[in-house]
C-alpha cells in the first residue's frame, strides 16, 4: 500500500509540475536580469517591467484592455442577471429553450465566432472600434454570468421572499431589500470572471479590434518578429491582472461570509476562475 | 380573552392541477384561541394556512379576518403574520434587524421612529429570551434560537393572528419540547390567536384549545384535544390518533348513542358512531381501557408478540383470534407469554367499517 501511495504522489508531483513549469519559467524570466532566454536566468530586475511601461504601445494596449474588460463586465453583468433572473423566475418552455440557445456562445469555436462578426460588421457596415470588441466579449461572457447568477437563484430559499412579503413589503421592495443582497456577490463574482475572460480574449479581439491593439494582441505582435524576454513581463502582468481581480472577490466575500453566510457564491466564483 | 383574532373560513376549496387539495371546507377560529390543523402530509393543512396567510388564493369561498372579507387581501395587508418551518430568517441582516423588519415596510410616515424600532424590538428579544443574540446573524443560531426570532420577527407588527407552519418540526427533541413551552407561554402573555399547523399528534394534543383533524382535504373532526382522543368522530381520527385496537364486529342494535356489536363470539356495548343495525363495524379501544386479568375473568386471550418501554408504562401488543389489540401494563411482558385481557363494560367506540388503508396507522405518524 505505502508503495502505491508513493507512486500516486510522484505522480501528482510530476502532473503538477507539467502543469505549472511553464507559468513559473514565464514568471522567472519577467524578472531575469540578462537579456536572453537561456537557464539560468541572471540576477533579478525589473528592467523587462521599465522596459514595458516605458512603451506608449504597451501602456495604450493595457488601457485598451482594461476598458474593455471593465466594459464587458458591466455590460454582461446586466444583461445576464437579467436573463438569469427571467429563466429561474418566469419558468415556460420559451424560457428553457431561451435558456439553452444562451448557452450556446460557449460551444461554439471563438474563431468561427470572429469570423461571424466579421461578416456581421462588414455586412452592416459597421467600423471596428472599442464597442465592436466589448460587443464579442459580451457574447462570450454573457452565458457565464447567466449560469452563475441563474445557480444562485436557483439555489435560494424562496420563502425569505414569502416571509418578507409577510411583514408588509411590496413586491419591489423584496427584490431590494431581500433578493438583491443575497443575489449580489454572485453577480459581482460573475462580472469579475467576464473581466478576467475578456482580459486576456484575444481570438475574437483580432477580428474586432480594428486598430484598437489590446494587451493580448500586444503580446502577438511582438511575438511575430522574436522572442523578446519583455513579453514575459507583459505575460506576468496578463497572468496576475485577472488572479488579483479573483482574489480581491473571494477574500472580500470570504470575509462577508464568515458571517452573514453567503459562501456559497464564492464557491461557485472559485470553480468558474 | 381577546375581542379581535376570530378567522372564519367559509366554503373555500382550492385545486392544484388535477389533485383537489381543499376539498369545501368551514372552519371557525375562535379570537385568542390556540387552534392545531392536525393530519398527515398532504391533507392539505399547509394549503389551508397559506390561503388564511394570503400566500394562496382559494378556488371558492371566503376567509374573513374578525368579521371583515379578506380572501382578496395581499399577505402584506393581512392583520396576520407567519411563522415558516424553515425559519426563513433573512440570512444577511442580524437577530434585530430581522425581527424590526415587519416595523419598516410600511408606507414612510406610517413608520415608527427608530426609538420605538429599537424598544419593540427589545421588547420582542425579551418576549422570545434572547436579549443576548440581538448582534448575531442566522447562520451563527441554532435552530431553536432561529425559530425564536422568527416567532419574535411575526409578533412585532402585533398581528391578531399568528400563523405557524410547522414551526418545530425541524428541531431536536428536547428543543422542541423547550419550545412547545415557550410557545405557550407567549400564547397566554398575548392571547393572540394562534393557528398551528402540524403533523404531531403529541404536540397538537399537549398545546392546543382547539384541534382541527385534517384528511384528504376535509376537516374529520373540530374539538378539544381531550375530545378528539376520547372520542374521535372519525374511523381516520380514531386510527391517526394515539394509539388504539381495532376489533371487526357485527352491528346488533343501536339507539341513544349506543351500539350493541357482536366481536367474534361475544357481545359489547360501545359508543355509536354512526353505525348501523345489521351493518358491519369497526370497534377501537385505546390501550389503557384494556386490562390484563387472570384466565378465569378474561373476556380475550392472546399471546404476546412485542413489548415496548415507554416509561411510565409498557405498551404490548398482543394477538388474540380477534386480531391484534393493544394495551398498557405496568411490568414487561416476555413476547410468547399468554395473556388474559378484561374487555371493560361500555368500552370502545363502534365505526361503519372501511376498507383499512395502510397509510393511516396511528403509529407509524407520531
Amino acid at each position: 500500500m505505502i508503495g502505491r501511495s508513493r507512486l500516486l504522489t510522484a505522480a501528482v508531483i510530476a502532473l503538477v509540475a507539467f502543469i505549472w513549469l511553464p507559468l513559473v519559467v514565464v514568471l522567472v524570466f519577467a524578472f531575469n536580469g540578462g537579456s536572453n532566454l537561456s537557464w539560468p536566468p541572471h540576477g533579478v530586475s525589473l528592467r523587462w517591467f521599465r522596459l514595458i511601461f516605458g512603451d506608449e504601445a504597451f501602456r495604450s494596449g493595457l488601457k485598451a484592455s482594461a476598458v474593455a474588460a471593465f466594459s464587458t463586465a458591466l455590460a454582461a453583468g446586466a444583461v445576464g442577471t437579467a436573463a438569469a433572473f427571467a429563466f429561474a423566475r418566469r419558468p415556460s418552455r420559451l424560457a428553457s429553450m431561451l435558456e439553452s440557445g444562451s448557452r450556446i456562445p460557449v460551444m461554439l469555436p471563438p474563431l468561427f465566432i470572429g469570423i461571424a462578426l466579421v461578416a456581421a460588421m462588414k455586412t452592416f457596415a459597421i467600423d471596428p472600434s472599442m464597442w465592436t470588441i466589448v460587443a464579442g466579449h459580451v457574447i462570450v461572457t454573457t452565458p457565464f454570468v447567466i449560469l452563475i447568477v441563474g445557480a444562485r437563484l436557483r439555489n435560494y430559499d424562496v420563502t425569505v421572499e414569502q416571509a418578507a412579503r409577510d411583514l408588509g413589503a411590496t413586491p419591489h421592495t423584496v427584490l431590494r431589500r431581500i433578493t438583491f443582497p443575497l443575489v449580489a456577490p454572485s453577480i459581482l463574482g460573475a462580472m469579475v470572471v467576464a473581466f478576467a475572460i475578456s482580459f486576456d480574449e484575444v481570438l475574437i479581439t483580432n477580428f474586432t479590434s480594428g486598430t484598437t491593439q489590446t494587451l493580448p494582441l500586444f503580446v502577438l505582435s511582438r511575438l511575430h518578429r522574436t522572442i523578446d524576454p519583455s513579453v514575459n513581463a507583459v505575460a506576468t502582468i496578463l497572468l496576475l491582472v485577472p488572479w488579483l481581480a479573483v482574489a480581491i472577490t473571494l477574500i472580500w466575500q470570504r470575509t462577508r461570509a464568515s458571517r452573514s453566510a453567503a459562501a456559497a457564491p464564492a464557491e461557485e466564483l472559485a470553480r468558474a476562475a | 380573552m381577546s375581542t379581535t383574532g376570530a378567522v372564519s373560513i367559509r366554503g373555500v376549496s382550492k385545486r392544484f392541477g388535477s389533485t383537489l387539495a381543499l376539498q369545501i371546507l368551514d372552519l371557525e377560529i375562535p379570537p385568542g384561541s390556540f387552534f392545531s390543523l392536525l393530519g398527515p402530509s398532504g391533507c392539505g393543512k399547509t394549503t389551508l394556512l397559506k390561503i388564511v396567510a394570503g400566500l394562496e388564493r382559494p378556488d371558492t369561498g371566503t376567509v374573513s379576518a374578525d368579521g371583515h372579507e379578506i380572501t382578496g387581501r395581499p399577505p402584506e395587508r393581512r392583520p396576520f403574520n407567519m411563522v415558516f418551518q424553515n425559519y426563513a430568517l433573512f440570512p444577511h441582516m442580524t437577530v434585530a434587524d430581522n425581527i424590526g423588519f415587519g416595523l419598516t415596510t410600511g408606507a414612510r410616515r406610517e413608520r415608527p421612529p427608530d426609538r420605538e424600532r429599537r424598544d419593540r424590538v427589545g421588547e420582542m428579544l425579551r418576549l422570545v429570551r434572547l436579549e443576548s443574540l440581538s448582534g448575531r446573524y442566522p447562520s451563527e443560531l441554532s435552530g431553536g434560537q432561529a425559530q425564536r426570532v422568527a416567532v419574535a420577527r411575526a409578533l412585532i407588527n402585533r398581528p391578531s393572528v399568528l400563523l405557524l407552519d410547522e414551526p418545530l418540526s425541524a428541531l431536536d427533541r428536547n428543543v422542541r419540547f423547550a419550545l412547545r413551552e415557550e410557545l405557550l407561554r407567549i400564547h397566554q402573555e398575548l392571547a393572540t390567536t394562534f393557528l398551528f399547523v402540524t403533523h404531531d399528534q403529541d404536540e397538537a394534543l399537549s398545546i392546543s384549545q382547539l384541534v382541527g383533524v385534517m384528511n384528504e382535504g376535509r376537516l374529520e373532526q373540530v374539538a378539544d384535544p381531550q375530545a378528539i382522543y376520547r372520542f374521535p368522530a372519525t374511523l381516520f381520527t380514531a386510527r391517526f390518533i394515539g394509539a388504539g385496537s381495532f376489533f371487526t364486529a357485527d352491528v346488533r342494535a343501536c339507539g341513544d348513542g349506543r351500539a350493541d356489536v357482536d366481536v367474534g363470539e361475544r357481545r359489547f356495548s360501545a359508543s355509536d358512531a354512526g353505525v348501523a343495525a345489521g351493518g358491519k363495524a369497526q370497534v377501537m379501544l385505546r390501550p389503557e381501557e384494556l386490562e390484563t386479568a387472570p384466565a378465569d375473568q378474561a373476556t380475550l386471550s392472546g399471546v404476546v408478540d412485542t413489548c415496548s418501554f415507554f416509561g411510565a408504562h409498557f405498551e404490548i401488543s398482543v394477538q388474540t383470534p380477534l386480531g391484534p389489540c393493544r394495551l398498557h401494563v405496568r411490568e414487561p411482558r416476555a413476547p410468547g407469554d399468554s395473556l388474559g385481557i378484561r374487555w371493560p363494560d361500555r368500552a370502545g367506540i363502534a365505526y361503519p367499517w372501511e376498507e383499512t388503508p395502510s397509510s393511516m396507522d396511528g403509529r407509524t405518524q407520531g
